[in-house]
């Protein structure tokens, strides 16, 4: 059976929820970790469970805690090609697509659809709602958009629940340092071998007297 | 008359000041030992030979490195709705930690196996040589009973356990002969 991790975010759990954050973890070979979280009050607890359940049908559910009046309410999955969802795409040009180059660029474009069932008067909320997408990529993140907050590896977007549909994308670059040292190490020890060849060539010249 | 070359402090005690003495030995402080120690330390390191044997181990570890980080990404095991995410690489060395153990497990429940299979020949013969034993000493009754005598004939090589064995029949007369 073919899973979807595409995100359709229910506008009622946007709307009863103080806070729902999708986190994307990318990894070097593509490979990633996705995860859904929604706060909310407790006394909504089961609600949002089920929301969130209904969010992510394909998730594992990662627990649900309640501190105080708050409910956190989490689920994640993890895939070995996140290019593979629907609504994703993930590339990388490797050493395998660019084998000259000391840098691997990735690219991650994902849309997010929020689905709206609710009135007029609670869709004029939506602007209110808070709704942020945290991305993670392998290297550091050169270029997003829409514009995010870039730390790093990590970007942050906080997206309103006014549009139905939306599309994030950013991209990033790192160095392989793998090839960089095994390089390094195999020339290093070529030339301190033809070093070493050329001194014992010098030493064993007749020098004139 | 007063010495000249002594000085103004020619006193007893300005002298014995001013006789060279043998410099002490200095118990080493806490530093120095350390030092000391670290440098015995490091003098007992031999490194291997820089030959291409080396470099080649040293690549060996190098691309193992690469591989280890490259697979660091996690994978999920899930187990009756539990999961753990652990990377992929620490997952290849489990799988073939438990290659080895599996192939070690067979290994021992063979062996086990061929020592019982062993065991169990080696006292079948045992047995099979007791009757054996018993069947020749009732031919050999027999035969005494119906008055077969058995004579012994040196053979040309010289071979006394051959001469020795007592053989009889009319097949191959040259070397035993048996007279009734």
């Amino acid at each position: 059976m073919r899973t979807s991790l595409l995100i359709t975010i229910p506008f009622v759990l946007l709307l009863n929820s103080d806070r729902v954050v999708v986190s994307t973890h990318m990894y070097g070979d593509l490979s990633g970790t996705r995860a859904v979280q929604s706060t909310g009050d407790s006394s909504l607890a089961d609600e949002i469970r089920t929301w969130t359940r209904e969010m992510t049908r394909a998730f594992d559910d990662a627990g649900t805690h309640v501190t105080g009046d708050a409910v956190v309410a989490v689920r994640s999955a993890q895939r070995n090609d996140l290019g593979d969802l629907d609504g994703a795409q993930a590339d990388a040009a490797d050493i395998v697509q660019e084998p000259f180059s000391l840098i691997t660029t990735y690219t991650w474009t994902d849309t997010i659809t929020i689905n709206y069932l609710g009135n007029d008067k609670e869709q004029a909320a939506a602007p209110l709602t808070d709704f942020e997408y945290r991305l993670t990529m392998p290297g550091v993140i050169n270029s997003t958009d829409p514009p995010a907050e870039v730390n790093g590896r990590t970007a942050v977007w906080r997206l309103g629940g006014d549009q139905e549909e939306q599309t994030i994308s950013a991209s990033a670059t790192t160095v392989r340092w793998d090839a960089v040292i095994i390089l390094v190490y195999a020339v290093g020890y070529l030339a301190w071998r033809l070093t070493a060849f050329l001194a014992h060539r010098a030493r064993l010249r007749p020098r004139k007297i | 008359m007063a010495n000249e070359d002594a000085g103004p402090e020619a006193t007893p005690a300005a002298e014995e000041k001013r006789r060279p003495r043998a410099a002490g030995a200095r118990k080493p402080g806490a530093v120095a030992r350390a030092i000391e120690r670290c440098r015995a330390w490091t003098e007992r390191i031999s490194l291997p030979p820089a030959d291409w044997r080396t470099f080649g181990w040293g690549l060996l570890v190098l691309i193992l490195l690469a591989f280890i980080i490259r697979n660091w990404a996690p994978v999920r095991i899930n187990l009756f709705g539990w999961y753990v995410d652990a990377p992929r690489a620490i997952v290849f060395v489990i799988i073939f930690l438990l290659g080895m153990l599996t192939a070690w497990l067979l290994e021992v429940r063979g062996r086990k196996a061929a020592e019982s299979e062993a065991e169990a020949e080696t006292a079948a013969a045992a047995d099979a040589g007791e009757t054996a034993e018993e069947a020749e000493a009732v031919e050999a009754e027999a035969m005494e009973a119906e008055g077969v005598e058995f004579e012994e004939v040196e053979l040309a090589g010289g071979d006394d356990d051959l001469a020795a064995e007592p053989t009889f029949g009319d097949e191959d007369t040259s070397v035993p002969r048996a007279r009734s």
